[in-house]
């Protein structure tokens, strides 16, 4: 798998992009806050310690974001542990999610039968529902994630 | 079926091996199987191309592994 520095991860080739509509990603993929990320976008971020770690153990895979900086507005910053279980399942875990033109989903880079859907707490099926299921797409069909919707929230994809 | 892992686990090995691990890793239950890897911080501080183990700190990407593998399907 290859994590990327805009806040997402995709599967089978490494795409470092940012700003992507989830049309634009065409590996499996997921997006936790994928919009344009950047660590060390000013001087205040350069000295911000741990804004991406992971951890790989032999039952599940975790991935910390603390405040990690967004490249565009100096005071957006995107917090969360994002946990895969070698069943499918993924959970993320949010902090405080300010950047609001990104991508937030998981998709299998077809994008032929993705679902834009609801904010809620849990996705069932997420693999038979189709192509993808898509939360916030920014640069694609949307929506826009305003309000902080995403903050202090947890996200679990069930397969 | 999204068809891509690193290593496919059965759903019923991976359930069967969630509920005998679901302390975190390194805990004392002598029931607990789960081993991980030293975490890994792809941003030291100070965060510069040097530090960091991506090829650039912005718009980049990193393989990393997961030994007990994922199932995206």
């Amino acid at each position: 798998m290859f994590l990327n520095t805009n806040g997402g991860m995709t599967f089978g080739a490494g795409e470092g992009d940012y700003d992507v509509a989830a049309a634009d990603v065409t590996s499996p993929g997921i997006a936790f806050f994928w919009g344009d990320l950047d660590a060390g976008d000013n001087v205040t971020s350069t000295a911000r310690p741990n804004q991406m770690k992971y951890q790989s153990c032999s039952d599940r895979f975790v991935v910390t974001y603390n405040q990690l900086q967004d490249n565009d507005i100096d005071a957006w910053t995107n917090t969360a542990t994002a946990t895969l279980e070698a069943s499918g399942r993924i959970t993320v875990q949010y902090g405080t999610v300010l950047s609001e033109d990104i991508l937030v989903g998981v998709f299998n880079g077809t994008h032929t039968n993705d679902r834009y859907v609801a904010l809620q707490n849990n996705y069932s099926a997420y693999s038979t529902n189709g192509t993808g299921t898509i939360l916030f797409d920014d640069f694609g069909p949307g929506p826009t994630h305003t309000g902080q919707a995403l903050s202090n929230r947890t996200i679990t994809y069930n397969p | 079926m999204f068809g891509t892992s690193n290593r496919r686990t059965s759903l019923s090995a991976a359930l069967t091996l969630s509920a005998t691990a679901l302390a975190a890793c390194g805990g004392d239950s002598p029931t607990d199987v789960s081993t991980c890897d030293p975490e890994v911080n792809l941003f030291p501080t100070p965060v510069s191309d040097a530090t960091s183990p991506f090829a650039d700190v912005d718009d980049s990407f990193l393989q990393v592994a997961f030994a007990g593998g994922f199932t995206f399907s």
